[in-house]
């Protein structure tokens, strides 16, 4: 099958792969990738079963990529990164506060062995997607805020597929964000030409007490990607974090998210918006596990199905026995537009504690027919109320974004996507 | 004595709210606490009730010669204390019916009498409801469940009504209430009175002791009782407001 | 249920242990513990079964053979030994239906559980069969509702006498492959209801069945039939009881029902198999797997249950919503104290046009119990204007129990509309308070509020189980205040 030869890639590979690898990362590598062929439950691993290339030597372009590519977001400046396929371009070298780090995972890893290794894997989600990476990864991007730093701008990552024969890449990003530090960081996939990719991005976040961190995840890919991303985000006592993973476009897309939620009066919103059209899959998986008392969460996602288009929601809300004061509130709302998409939504709740108020609703179904009526009579025309309801329905997930620009960005974007326009970034040499 | 309270401290999440209560009510008395917002009146009644989450830091409440501060809340419900809610809660799915006549019979059994039968029960509510003029509809559906303001505020006076209390504390009962609901609740409570039960009325305003004439007269500030007086203060309090009391306690 | 029952009842419920927890000292046929091939042949042999039935139950058993216990489920099982079960048991004594005369032992029992035999005490207004361990004792009403064409007897004696009528339906709506669980009771399943009501006929009298484990060491395996054709009607309860042993008995049941054009049929189960003591130690199994196929276009089926009983309970009554326009709804109360395990809910296949479904689902949980709603919704790609509902509510009585939800929403048609809500929470404090200010005690006000809690579900129940479900509730929730 078509893991073992990954798994003989590695083996054969070995010494390239584990180039620069200090001891413990070596070991870690060798229990990931017995974990990985003793696996029973394969079906996680279905996304690699297909023939893809990966660069175990880590042949790097003779051209610096970040000079060819560039997103740049109309209003906002940002440090920038850019992930070409499987290793990580920073732009040059600027003042930075004091003792904030940000660089290629790589050179953390040989400058900072000891920061990398204290935080490493030490909240990860054991499952394949953590197993395949820890073997894989060679690069991603590496941050860190001491205590009560905090940054100008957003950190952007930009991660490029971009190759002439089927590619593989994959890259592990590690953020901590120390005690009553704050960070926004803005990640955009994208895919540059007609051949088929698959990549695996591992970011591990770790928020100190009294900490806010925003992570905003845009996906504009194209039908060949295969695109499975986790981000894993630790949160301690008083910490405020803000995800919102929003899928415009891509082949089959797997977003999981897993947060603890580790310290009292912890705060977290997570949230996600998926436009499904043509035959792509989008799964967002989301994992939030309330394990001391007092810390709260709420939760929206929302999807737009067209086409073939299938989507997949799976929302567990879990409190620990003592986890008392649990506020957690998860909305999952779907519009199936056309006759062969398919939604199916999985909001779960296992509750161990009794002082908690927890709730889900899902709900599924179409525009309402009562508002489009009404916006007719009006002398809207149907196409048109059609739109307007659902970029209204869309536009609630972009709400509590921080950042104005992004969510102008976004805004256009989704308009000119569910208008069935072209909608890349304008500035973005990526997805014209 | 019907009531007693001395010295009362009383906090709620680590902050002290009551800062030294000194009370007494005797039988048939209607006495008034009025205060500007955030003084503790709402506090006060909830401790007087045994609310859990009010922490009694000091002090003594004796109520008919039992120290009441050691009893269980239904325990002073069944001696004769009762709360009129300011904000009476909604309990979805249990009728009133159902939850009167449960409370109706513990009464009874606190009192050693035998539990009315259905009939006797369903003849009781009859009588009680048109001292508020209750709708006859509303005692079909749930506790409080989507009962309007007015609606609520009856049914507390009608609940008090069957549960014939010797001390009743009317919560803010006027909030939120029409002048048309005022005056049929507050001619509830006068129905209600007898020699020997008292009334404690805790309001903001004025317009419902034009109904509920109170003999004594309370100011509660910043969790003390900074003025007791006649009736007459009353108007002195509706004239001037409470800036001139805040300036008397030396703000 | 009416007069003497239901005194009978709330009699014997007004004390607060298990009920039912005593066992009739009757002499029982019963087989060695072990199961092979030749147990599921001795079964049927026993019943006299035609060899299409033999057939049946030993695909069955082989198919069993070659399946895993089912671990999906948020339950913790303990190892079950199939060899240590005994798979048939009878009262020796008894003599079928039918003014014969039954084992006073028997009526007695019966009568202990509120159900009088005799056809001069019989329940007014409800027809009874009534099964203990593996074979139905006596079914009451026989004649008059023959009368109306409304066939009401144990499976057995429906396979002696309408045979056409259960090969056509039995394993049509569950087939024998369709879990582990299943595959075991078609292959040993005893005895158990069958009902059929003819076109156009609606059924005067409420049909109950009323099961009791009263063997040691043994399983029951029943299996009911029932089949509602084109514009019948029928109301059906189903109530279960076991006497207090240490050990852990279990009861896999199959329910199929087939519900024709325009037929209705509503099935009630209060669930109170003996859920173990305190310390978790004894109490059922209770596996068992109810579906029913609304067949007919416009055909309607409604499932109620109240489960209070059990020490595991893994049950998912479902519909498959195949005729157009059809309906199926699901009322379920779980109550979990102790150490029991619940993960009950259904499951509504949509595949025809504008049909719908409606879930209401309510669990309790206390003591050290973990009580799970999974459910599954799918609306299948022709099932044009699919409409389902689902609230599920979960209650949390003390610090050391779990509630779960688990749901599925599988739509594959842009015109359905699924609504799924879901809560859990403890019993408001502020309720609590306010029911002590009026004089009412902490546990009477939480039996108070759980009456409330539940009332949508115990409403849809016929009014004498109603009763029933309320005191049994009552019963189960003390002690669990504190």
């Amino acid at each position: 099958m078509i893991l073992d030869a990954y798994i003989s890639l590695f083996r054969e590979h070995r010494a390239a792969f584990n180039a620069g690898a200090p001891e413990w990362l070596a070991r870690a590598r060798e229990a990931s990738l017995q974990a990985l062929a003793d696996s029973a439950d394969l079906s996680e691993l279905e996304a690699y079963a297909t023939d893809y290339g990966m660069n175990p030597n880590r042949l790097q372009p003779s051209e610096d990529p970040a000079k060819v590519f560039s997103c740049e977001i109309p209003g906002i400046t940002t440090y920038n990164y850019l992930v070409f396929n499987d290793s990580c371009y920073a732009q040059p070298k600027r003042q930075l506060p004091q003792g904030v780090v940000d660089c290629p995972l790589s050179e953390a890893i040989a400058k900072y062995p000891d920061l990398v290794a204290r935080y490493w894997g030490k909240n990860n989600t054991c499952n394949a997607n953590w197993h395949f990476n820890q073997v894989f990864a060679q690069d991603g991007l590496f941050v860190y805020l001491p205590k009560n730093t905090q940054l100008d701008r957003p950190i952007q990552l930009v991660n490029l597929m971009y190759d002439n024969q089927p590619r593989m890449a994959v890259s592990h990003n590690l953020i901590i964000v120390e005690d009553g530090a704050k960070a926004q960081v803005l990640v955009c996939d994208h895919a540059y030409g007609e051949t088929q990719y698959l990549s695996n991005r591992y970011t591990e976040v770790y928020v100190g007490a009294g900490a806010q961190y925003e992570h905003y995840k845009l996906e504009s890919t194209n039908d060949q990607m295969t695109n499975v991303s986790t981000v894993s985000l630790e949160l301690q006592a008083g910490a405020k974090v803000l995800t919102n993973s929003i899928t415009l476009h891509g082949g089959r897309t797997s977003n999981d998210v897993q947060v603890k939620l580790s310290g009292e009066g912890a705060h977290l919103s997570i949230n996600g918006l998926a436009l499904g059209a043509n035959r792509q899959c989008i799964s967002n998986h989301t994992d939030i596990w309330h394990k001391v008392a007092g810390a709260t969460s709420t939760e929206l996602f929302k999807y737009i199905l067209d086409g073939e288009s299938q989507g997949d929601f799976y929302g567990l809300i879990k409190v620990d026995p003592g986890a008392d004061r649990t506020m957690a509130l998860q909305t999952n709302r779907n519009l199936c537009l056309s006759a062969d998409a398919r939604m199916q939504s999985r909001p779960q709740l296992e509750i161990y504690a009794d002082d908690v108020q927890c709730n889900h609703g899902s709900a599924t179904g179409q525009l309402d027919e009562k508002a489009l009526f009404y916006m007719q009579s009006r002398g809207i025309s149907e196409s048109e109320a059609r739109f307007l309801l659902m970029s209204a329905f869309a536009y609630e997930v972009l709400d509590n974004i921080g950042i104005e620009a992004v969510k102008d960005r976004l805004r256009l974007m989704i308009e000119r996507r569910l208008r069935g326009e072209k909608y890349n970034c304008a500035t973005c040499s990526m997805c014209k | 004595m019907l009531l007693e309270i001395k010295d009362l401290h009383a906090e709620i999440e680590g902050k002290e709210i009551l800062r030294g209560i000194n009370l007494s009510i005797g039988e048939g008395e209607v006495h008034a606490i009025m205060g500007p917002n955030g003084s503790g009146k709402s506090t006060l009644s909830a401790v007087l009730a045994g609310h859990k989450a009010y922490r009694v830091t000091s002090g003594e409440v004796w109520f008919k010669g039992q120290n009441l501060l050691e009893m269980a809340p239904e325990e002073r419900s069944r001696a004769g204390l009762f709360l009129s809610f300011q904000y009476p809660i909604e309990i979805p799915g249990v009728s009133m019916v159902n939850f009167m006549r449960a409370a109706v019979n513990e009464h009874r059994k606190y009192k050693q009498l035998p539990a009315l039968t259905a009939g006797e029960f369903l003849k009781l509510m009859r009588e009680k409801k048109e001292i508020v003029q209750l709708d006859s509809n509303l005692t079909n559906r749930s506790v409080n469940e989507g009962f309007s303001g007015g609606e609520k505020k009856r049914n507390e006076i009608f609940q008090m009504a069957m549960l014939e209390p010797s001390l009743s504390i009317l919560d803010e009962t006027d909030s939120g209430l029409d002048i048309d609901a005022l005056r049929i609740v507050s001619e509830g409570v006068n129905k209600l009175k007898r020699p020997d039960n008292s009334t404690i009325v805790i309001t903001h305003y004025q317009r419902l002791l034009d109904y509920i004439v109170p003999d004594v007269v309370h100011v509660l500030y910043k969790g003390r009782i900074v003025r007791t007086a006649g009736r007459e203060l009353v108007a002195e309090l509706e004239e001037k407001g409470y800036d001139w009391i805040k300036q008397e306690v030396g703000e | 249920m009416k007069k003497t029952g239901q005194k009978k009842l709330l009699n014997d419920l007004s004390n607060s242990e298990y009920k039912y927890g005593f066992s009739t000292d009757v002499d029982t046929d019963i087989f060695p513990m072990g199961l092979d091939e030749s147990v599921v042949r001795a079964i049927s042999a026993k019943k006299h079964e035609p060899q299409w039935l033999l057939d049946f139950r030993l695909k069955a058993y082989h198919k069993w053979l070659t399946m895993e216990h089912p671990a999906w489920a948020h339950l913790q099982i303990p190892e079950i030994d199939f060899q240590k079960i005994s798979y048939y048991a009878a009262p020796r004594k008894k003599q079928a239906g039918d003014g014969q005369q039954i084992d006073p032992e028997l009526v007695d029992t019966f009568n202990k559980l509120g159900i009088p035999l005799e056809e001069q005490k019989r329940l007014s207004g409800m027809a009874v069969d009534a099964v203990m361990d593996s074979t139905s004792v006596k079914t009451t009403y026989k004649e008059e509702l023959s009368k109306l064409g409304v066939i009401f007897c144990s499976i057995g004696e429906a396979v002696a006498e309408y045979p056409d009528l259960v090969q056509k339906y039995l394993g049509s709506v569950v087939s024998y492959a369709d879990n582990f669980y299943a595959a075991l009771n078609s292959a040993v399943f005893s005895d158990g209801s069958f009902v059929y009501i003819p076109k156009g006929v609606r059924c005067p009298m409420e049909l109950s069945t009323y099961f009791r484990i009263n063997a040691m060491g043994t399983g029951q395996f029943e299996r009911t039939l029932i089949v509602a054709d084109d514009d019948s009607y029928v109301s059906y309860l189903e109530g279960c009881t076991a006497p207090m042993r240490d050990e852990n008995q279990l009861h896999a049941a199959i329910v199929e029902i087939v519900v024709l054009d325009r037929a209705e049929v509503k099935y009630s189960t209060v669930q109170n198999w003996y859920p173990g003591d305190k310390d978790g130690k004894g109490g059922i199994y209770n596996f068992v797997t109810k579906r029913a196929l609304c067949q007919g276009e416009s055909s309607k089926v409604f499932w109620t249950q109240v489960e209070t009983g059990s020490a595991i309970t893994w049950k998912y009554p479902g519909c498959v919503l195949k005729g157009d326009n059809s309906v199926g709804e699901f009322y379920s109360v779980a109550f979990t104290n102790n150490y029991q395990q619940a993960d009950t809910g259904t499951k509504m296949i949509h595949l025809g046009k504008n049909t719908r479904s409606r879930i209401v689902s309510k669990g309790i949980s206390a003591g050290k119990s973990q009580n799970a709603y999974r459910g599954l919704v799918k609306v299948g790609k022709n099932a044009d204007g699919a409409r389902n509902f689902s609230q599920c509510d979960s209650l949390l009585i003390g610090k050391s129990c779990g509630a779960h939800t688990f749901p599925v929403i599988d739509v594959q048609n842009p015109t359905a509309v699924l609504e799924h809500e879901a809560s859990t929470s403890k019993i408001n404090e502020d309720q609590l308070f306010y029911c002590n200010q009026r004089g009412i005690s902490t546990e009477d006000a939480v039996g108070l509020i759980v009456g409330g809690f539940t009332k949508e579900v115990l409403n849809k129940l016929p009014m004498e189980f109603a009763v029933e479900a309320q005191k049994l509730l009552q019963i189960s929730l003390e002690g669990s205040v504190g």
